[in-house]
């Protein structure tokens, strides 16, 4: 008797003991960091951070595919017979939902918003010990991640109007489809999140460790882009005249080749670029990483390929186009009738000198310079990409390891935005005159002494000077759209290009097509799609 | 808080359940026992029985050879005396000193004990649908592994090898396929420890950690089908549950036996691959029409010889051998069965292996009158050789031209030095089966410590604590070679170990009651579970020379290195059943079972699994009773709801991963999407049974029919937003969350028929047939829908295509493709059949080059447009058999014994890959001789006729479907199509033995007990049309089942083998 009661005493402890153990059924995973967990230190939020800004480099972004999208459907671009089938479908306008890079590019815009949300709600848990030391980096993280849902938003709105507007992190774990949201609340949305982004941010960082952060200045212009593209001019106007004064410090760099030159990440005039560096082995990582191999290859590498894709001699997949060469002649703005070459062809394209176009390159190789060698018998016209390359230094690239950075906004494109909203308000006086102006003594273009009689023509006349400026730089394409130009201007250019001759620009085209990606597996998405487009 | 409030109920609960039941404790007390003679007899025959067990409380005794015993004991008590082959019979004892017993012979299976979880009870009481197999019944078709075993053996269960490679693992789908993400594999329960199932292989080189428990060491297989036998195990058990319950030691005199067996193994069947003459008479056509120049070794084929036949070179004769030693005992105190074996089998394919060395203790012990305790333990090493398969060296030996020989006459190996014709250089299959190293290792400890607690005659406690340690390494090594131009210049070698370790803690109390007119048997338990694993790999490459292979002898700078801390789950239960009967005839269970699983999140952990079954003694009914002929009849009707969590731990938290960034530092990203609401897949089971004995037990069956139903199924929902997976390559993809949508069907029957065709003393001959049919429908996907990313693809063809598709309304993964229509043969054809068409619906021109010509296949128009296109794709039928069937026979004649069983698939379907490749002349390996009756295209007219008119061309053998030699595949002609999806139905003769067992005065002069000398052949025969080697193919995936990717084939194995037991 005493015996039992002794064993059940000891496996009645044995058996408490065992039950006790409340955590038992809680086995979090020893193999990677819990979401719930490992937020809870500023360094830790600082990796999210990060993580978020890394999307900037997938596909369908920067890491390749965004220049080629939009300098081929803005006509800034235009096909060698080298470019890859996916890529001249965008260049002839007959692609449909299943097109690949479009599809890329929606995908990482979104991965863009999931990754910003993540932040958001990961900073607005975190209960820091020392709360009282980070209250500053916990707000500017949050900030940093509405500039870039922001910059995601921007390009969706813009580029499909109504679309799925995910807010939160927690709302995409609950619901696994959105239905499109009208583009207004889109835009709507976007400007809350800038507006309360740019209280937060810094002025600048520290340039040897966090440069390439969103600034408060990068999202002060995102936020004057915004309303400009919203025709909400005035607001538009006070929003980017905030640029030109303190705190800020933008100013044009003085030489127009340095922003577009492997040191460009230091320029003054950058607002918001992308942190491209060069590839220096395959320690670093994969050297064709912008092939998809971002954050699946491994290593650390952020060089850009476009200096050797477009470079024409190397990969060489793409001309300028011969009407973007056309442009860079018009009549001198000092007597509106004397043909005129802008001195920006010589930085954009190398040509002829006829042309305006760089004739030679290889500067600074050892060798010394070397003739740019026209084709004349090109039926194309051999005119070829010099802005972001660095021909200048090598004669050949030999890899897709450029570290020129990508320009997202700059001091120049804010100024000829500004000079944008004051002539939409009525304004073509000098105060718009002096900006557009500005931008172009820094090249040592002749400056205009009028914007002309009217709006109309202060309006070409900013076009005109948005299209030079800004050639090769991914605005084109948007900027017609918004114009509401973009049928007339690409079908007439494309018209008479050598070697083209089409109109493909249908109406439709002013929206893209909503990927086959989301509309196979979103059905509230893929209801709301008239005729297979948008 | 409600999972808190229950532990805390429970903890409670037990201890006050103890001291209330203490209180009924009998203290049993001592008398005086005085001695009891007596002689047990056989009831019929009169003969003595010697070695028949006498027990009774605290002593025993065996009958000797005149059947006679001496026991102590006292007036009251009972005598159980016990023998194999007769019932149990009980005697009281009473004034008397002398006792004469007969025993009957046992006939029927109704007081067979049948293993239900945590429990025994006799056949006849059951309520559930359980099948029971005798380690002896398993042994007859002597299985490397217990599962291979089991085919055709147990009717509802589809039993199919996945890799006829040594050691090799079957799969085995209890009543259908309940999950599509999830484990489909049924829980094994051996000794009570629960064996993982084994992980998913993919190309069969995966460990199966059955294979390390000896067959010859099973005592019964029992196996739960419906949910009122299978609840009580909860959420594991929705596929069923295996219980193997290993032989003890009973109370008897030592008892040492040895079974011992050679064999020798040797491949079935030989695919017809093309010899020389063939394949240079195949090049030499081809080169005539493709316009390259033929080999001028080959310009007069019929003075070529054979070549070399590569499947000759690459599989051989294998012995086997398996020895096993066990001694077993025991007095009424202490019992134990020590068991020692050493299996030894080489593949037929070169490169493959399997050894097994273990040792069993089994012990049981009566330490007070009050408490037991006992062990069930075992040691296994297993060495294992997966070479052939990892090296994928069956396909490749297909695959090798007859023209290469295995080895040059320097004695290197052989290997392609000439393509001219096209002719593509692939390894020597023999040479990689020599040089690369694909080994596993395995140590496993496996076993369970349990006590005993008798608190009264009728209430006791059971503890047990067990476990399963299995610590594996796995080491590679692929020389530099050069099999002339197939060419590896750089060596690799991988190391790696595991461990999993998996314990259980369990108590549960027993109550069993006798009252007037009914049995009341009640159980309360609890158990906590938790299982991890670890593993660390090292890899590098670049070795200075072959001949040292360490990892560390590696070029430093290759170095690679990984290892995880697998998450594990942890599972904690209680559970409780009541079996209650009334007089015998009306059966009730109820069973409730509570599980917590860490796989879900708090507010989803905790899932109640409960059944229900009635069963119905029809035969003790009066108006039965009367009829002779029946037996027993009985009437059994079960329900019940069974959850199962078969998916990855977490996924309803969001993982991290770090990613070195060039931006700024590390970056951190989420690798999964989580499903905070992840909960348990729900399985209904409905089951309805009759079993049945008639004429004077020589006739019983046993017949099911069930209806399952899942819902919540688990699948990973695909989402477009953030996952990218759908644009290939992508970076930062999120795994899709676990959701639990759709709902899919199983129903089915099976039967179950043993007949004793004719007995009397010296001829007995018995027959067993099995039949297992289940039909199964994906019911529901959720909103995902048929885009829901369930379709298998595979570039076998050239291109991806989808090979196998899961859509709602279908059953889970069927083939799909077109329809093959015979060949474009005469110009006719071109005119009145559909064209395939490219993706913008404009039908291929018909010419010889970029077009449809002569040779090309037809396809069948569904949709009737005109063109064949991807709408012209249909269902293709299923890999999963319709109806298993078993068949056995056995004979017994005096000491012969014959033994012979049949097990059949019928109704599945074969995705046979090596006939896509190997039956097109486009290809530029070797071929098979179906190929030398490729589409002739001939000119009607070749003097005058325009050799550019289509009508001026037809094939002289229009009836062929092998395509035309040209060197343009527009039409695309190995799309998936129904011609490589082939009947997979087949008739196998498994087991044929023939056995003498020596008569007993024989073996007293030899001073041994038994001996049974045996021959065997193991898969005698296959009757099937299948093409490819063999038609019994199973899988883990059953989105991806039934493809013959060059599958290692079970080989037919000649065996002689002998049984002996020693007496005393």
């Amino acid at each position: 008797m005493k015996k039992i009661f002794i064993y059940l005493l000891a496996l009645s402890t044995v058996v408490n003991l065992w039950s006790c153990k409340k955590s038992l059924l809680d086995l979090p995973s020893k193999s990677s960091y819990d979401y719930t967990t490992f937020f809870s230190t500023q360094s830790a939020l600082n990796q999210a951070v990060i993580g978020t800004y890394s999307t900037l480099l997938h596909d369908g972004l920067w890491a390749r595919e965004y220049y080629y999208i939009f300098d081929l459907l803005g006509d800034d671009a235009k096909k060698t017979t080298n470019l890859g089938s996916d890529l001249v479908q965008l260049g002839s306008y007959n692609f449909n939902s299943s097109q690949t890079e479009v599809g890329e590019l929606w995908n990482s815009l979104y991965r863009m918003i999931f990754r910003a949300n993540v932040v958001i709600d990961r900073v607005n848990a975190w209960n820091p010990d020392s709360a009282a030391l980070y209250p500053q980096l916990a707000k500017q993280y949050i900030a940093e991640a509405r500039f870039l849902r922001s910059y995601a938003y921007f390009n969706i709105v813009n580029l499909w109007g109504a679309a799925p507007l995910i807010t939160s992190y927690d709302s995409v774990v609950n619901n696994h489809y959105f239905p499109r949201t009208p583009a207004a609340s889109i835009w709507a949305f976007l400007e809350g999140d800038l507006s309360s982004a740019i209280p937060d941010l810094p002025v600048a960082y520290d340039s040897a460790t966090d440069l390439g952060r969103a600034t408060k200045g990068a999202a002060t212009a995102l936020l004057g882009k915004t309303y400009l593209y919203e025709k909400k001019w005035n607001l538009a106007q006070t929003t980017l005249a905030q640029l030109t004064q303190a705190p800020f410090t933008y100013m044009l760099d003085p030489s127009y080749d340095d922003i577009f030159s492997p040191s460009n990440q230091n320029s003054p005039e950058n607002i918001f670029h992308i942190m491209n560096a060069a590839w220096t082995s395959w320690g670093i990582g994969n050297q064709y990483y912008m092939f998809g191999g971002q954050e699946t290859w491994g290593g650390t590498a952020t060089h850009s390929d476009r200096a050797q894709e477009y470079g024409f001699n190397d990969w060489w997949n793409t001309y300028i186009t011969t009407r973007a060469v056309n442009a860079f002649h018009y009549p001198n703005p000092a007597d509106g009738v004397t043909p005129y070459v802008d001195p920006r062809a010589y930085s954009t394209f190398y040509g002829t000198k006829a042309s305006g176009g760089d004739t030679v390159y290889c500067e600074q190789c050892a060798g010394g310079k070397i003739s740019y060698p026209f084709n004349a018998a090109d039926p194309q016209g051999d005119y070829n990409w010099r802005k972001y390359e660095y021909y200048n230094l090598v004669a050949s690239f030999g890899g897709p390891q450029s570290s020129i950075g990508g320009q997202v906004i700059r001091y120049a494109d804010v100024l000829l935005m500004l000079a944008e909203s004051y002539i939409q308000q009525g304004d073509f006086g000098g105060t718009p005159m002096g900006l557009i102006n500005q931008v172009r003594q820094r090249v040592g273009a002749v400056p205009y002494t009028t914007l002309g009689a009217n709006q109309t023509s202060a309006m070409n006349v900013l076009m005109l000077e948005r299209q030079l400026e800004l050639c090769g730089e991914q605005s084109r394409y948007f900027d017609l759209v918004r114009w509401g130009i973009a049928q007339q201007t690409i079908n007439s250019e494309r018209a008479v290009e050598p070697g083209d001759g089409t109109q493909p620009f249908q109406p439709k085209n002013v929206l893209l097509p909503i990927p086959d990606v989301e509309k196979d597996y979103n059905p509230l998405v893929a209801s709301e799609i008239n005729n297979d487009w948008n | 808080m409600k999972k808190k409030k229950r532990i805390n109920v429970a903890s409670r609960l037990l201890p006050v359940l103890f001291v209330f039941l203490l209180l009924s404790l009998q203290i049993f007390a001592q008398s005086d026992a005085r001695k009891i003679t007596g002689r047990i007899t056989d009831t019929k025959t009169g003969l003595a029985i010697p070695g028949a067990t006498i027990t009774v409380k605290g002593h025993n005794a065996i009958t000797d050879s005149a059947g006679k015993f001496t026991i102590m004991a006292q007036t009251g008590e009972t005598l159980v005396i016990t023998h194999v082959g007769y019932n149990t019979s009980d005697i009281k004892v009473g004034n008397g000193n002398t006792l004469n017993i007969e025993l009957d012979i046992r006939s029927g299976t109704l007081d067979d004990i049948v293993v239900i979880g945590y429990g025994k009870v006799k056949r006849k009481d059951l309520t559930g649908d359980i099948s029971s197999i005798s380690g002896n019944e398993l042994l007859k078709t002597q299985p490397t592994t217990f599962e291979q075993g089991l085919q055709g053996k147990v009717a509802g269960v589809i039993v199919q090898q996945i890799s006829g490679q040594p050691g090799g693992a079957v799969s085995i789908q209890i009543h259908g396929i309940s999950s599509i993400t999830g484990s489909n594999s049924p829980l094994y329960v051996i000794d009570g420890v629960i064996i993982p199932p084994p992980s998913d292989p993919g190309d069969g080189s995966g460990s199966n950690p059955l294979n390390s428990i000896n067959p010859s060491e099973i005592e019964t297989i029992d196996i739960l089908k419906d949910a009122s036998a299978t609840a009580i195990y909860g959420s594991q058990a929705t596929n069923g549950v295996v219980v193997i319950t290993t032989r003890r030691g009973s109370i008897s005199a030592p008892q040492i036996s040895y079974d011992g067996y050679l064999a020798n193994q040797q491949l079935a069947k030989k695919l017809p691959t093309v010899n020389l003459q063939q394949f240079a008479t195949v090049l030499n056509a081809r080169g005539a029409v493709w316009g390259f120049d033929i080999r001028p070794q080959f310009a007069n084929p019929q003075y070529l010889g054979t070549g070399t036949d590569w499947q000759k070179a690459l599989f051989r004769n294998a012995p086997t051998e398996n020895n096993t030693v066990a001694v077993s005992g025991g007095d009424a105190r202490t019992q134990y069965m020590f068991s020692t074996t050493y299996f030894d089998q080489e593949g037929i394919a070169l490169g493959s292996d399997f050894k097994r060395y273990s040792v069993r203790l089994n012990l049981d012990n009566k330490t007070t009158n009050w408490l037991k305790i006992g062990t069930s333990l075992q040691l296994v090493h297993i060495d294992e050789s997966v070479n052939a398969t990892a090296s994928n060296v069956i396909q490749t030996a297909l695959s090798m031209t007859p023209d290469i020989s295995v080895k040059n006459p320097d004695g290197s190996y052989g290997g392609v030095t000439n393509t001219a014709g096209w002719v593509n250089a692939i390894a020597n299959p023999v040479g990689l089966t020599a040089i690369n190293t694909d080994e596993k290792h395995r140590n496993q400890v496996f076993g369970n410590v349990y006590a005993e607690v008798q608190f009264t005659k009728d209430l006791s406690l059971r503890n047990e604590l067990s476990g399963n340690f299995d610590f594996n390494t796995n080491n590679t090594f692929t020389p530099a070679y050069a099999f002339g131009k197939d060419v590896n210049s750089i060596s690799t070698a991988s190391y790696s170990y595991g461990q999993n370790f998996y314990t259980v803690v369990r108590n549960y109390l027993t109550y069993n009651h006798h009252f007037t007119n009914y049995t009341l048997n009640a159980l309360l338990g609890q158990e906590a579970q938790l299982s991890t694993f670890q593993n660390v790999a090292a890899g590098r490459s670049n070795f200075p020379s072959n001949d040292v292979q360490s990892i560390s002898s590696g070029d430093a700078t290759t170095a690679t290195n990984s290892g995880t801390f697998g998450t594990g789950t942890a599972i904690e239960s209680y559970f409780a059943r009541i079996n209650f009967t009334w007089n015998d005839k009306y059966l009730l269970t109820g069973n409730i079972r509570r599980d917590g699983s860490s796989v879900f999140p708090a507010n989803n952990r905790w899932a109640t699994d409960y059944s229900g079954a009635f069963s119905w003694r029809l035969s003790d009914e009066e108006f039965l009773k009367s009829v002779k002929e029946i037996n027993e009849l009985k009437l059994r009707v079960s329900y019940g709801l069974t959850n199962n969590q078969n998916i990855p731990g977490n996924t309803y938290t969001a993982q991290l991963t770090t990613a070195a960034n060039g931006l700024s530092g590390n970056a951190q990203y989420q690798t999964n999407l989580p499903n905070p609401n992840v909960t348990w897949e729900q399985t209904n089971t409905g089951n309805v049974g009759l079993d049945g004995t008639f004429f004077n037990w020589k006739l019983n069956f046993s017949f099911n029919l069930y209806n399952r139903l899942t819902n919540g199924l688990l699948l990973q929902l695909p989402l477009p937003l953030y996952s990218g997976t759908t644009t290939g390559y992508s970076p930062g993809a999120l795994n899709a969350p676990y959701v639990n949508i759709g709902s899919m069907s199983n129903k089915g029957f099976d039967l179950h028929i043993g007949i004793t065709g004719f007995s009397n003393k010296t001829f007995i001959w018995k027959t067993d047939f099995t039949i297992s049919h289940n039909a199964n429908k994906v019911l529901s996907l959720g909103s995902g829908g048929n885009n829901a990313n369930l379709s298998e693809t595979s570039g076998i063809s050239g291109q991806t295509d989808v090979w196998e598709k899961t859509v709602v309304g279908q059953p889970i993964g069927e083939f799909y493709g077109y329809i093959y229509d015979g060949i474009f043969a005469k110009a006719s054809d071109f005119r009145t059949h559909a064209l395939s068409a490219n993706s913008a619906g404009i039908p291929y021109p018909v010419q010889q080059s970029g077009g449809i010509w002569y040779g090309d296949r037809k396809y069948k128009d569904i949709n009737g447009d005109g063109i064949i296109d991807s709408r012209d794709e249909t269902f293709l039928g299923s890999p999963i058999p319709k109806v298993q069937l078993g068949f056995g026979n056995s004979i017994t004649f005096k000491g012969l014994d014959f033994y012979i069983f049949f097990s059949s698939n019928i109704g599945n379907k074969i995705l046979n890959t090596l006939s896509v490749t190997q039956n097109n002349p486009q290809n530029n390996t070797n071929y098979f001789t179906s190929v030398l009756n490729y589409a002739n295209v001939a000119e009607i007219n070749p003097e005058n006729g325009n050799a550019s008119d289509v009508n001026n061309y037809y094939v002289t053998n229009p009836k062929t479907d092998i395509v035309g030699l040209r060197n343009d595949n527009t039409n695309y002609n190995t799309r998936p199509s129904n011609l490589y999806i082939e009947n997979g139905t087949y008739l196998k003769c498994k087991n044929i033995t023939l056995g003498y067992t020596f008569p007993e005065d024989v073996m007293k002069k030899a001073h041994l007990h038994t001996l049974r000398v045996y021959m065997s052949v193991v898969n005698a025969f296959t009757i099937t049309k299948y093409t490819g080697m063999d038609p019994e193919i199973g899988s883990w995936n059953p989105l991806q089942a039934g493809w013959d990717y060059g599958y290692y084939p079970q080989p037919r194995m000649m065996t002689a083998g002998l049984n002996l037991k020693l007496s005393k």
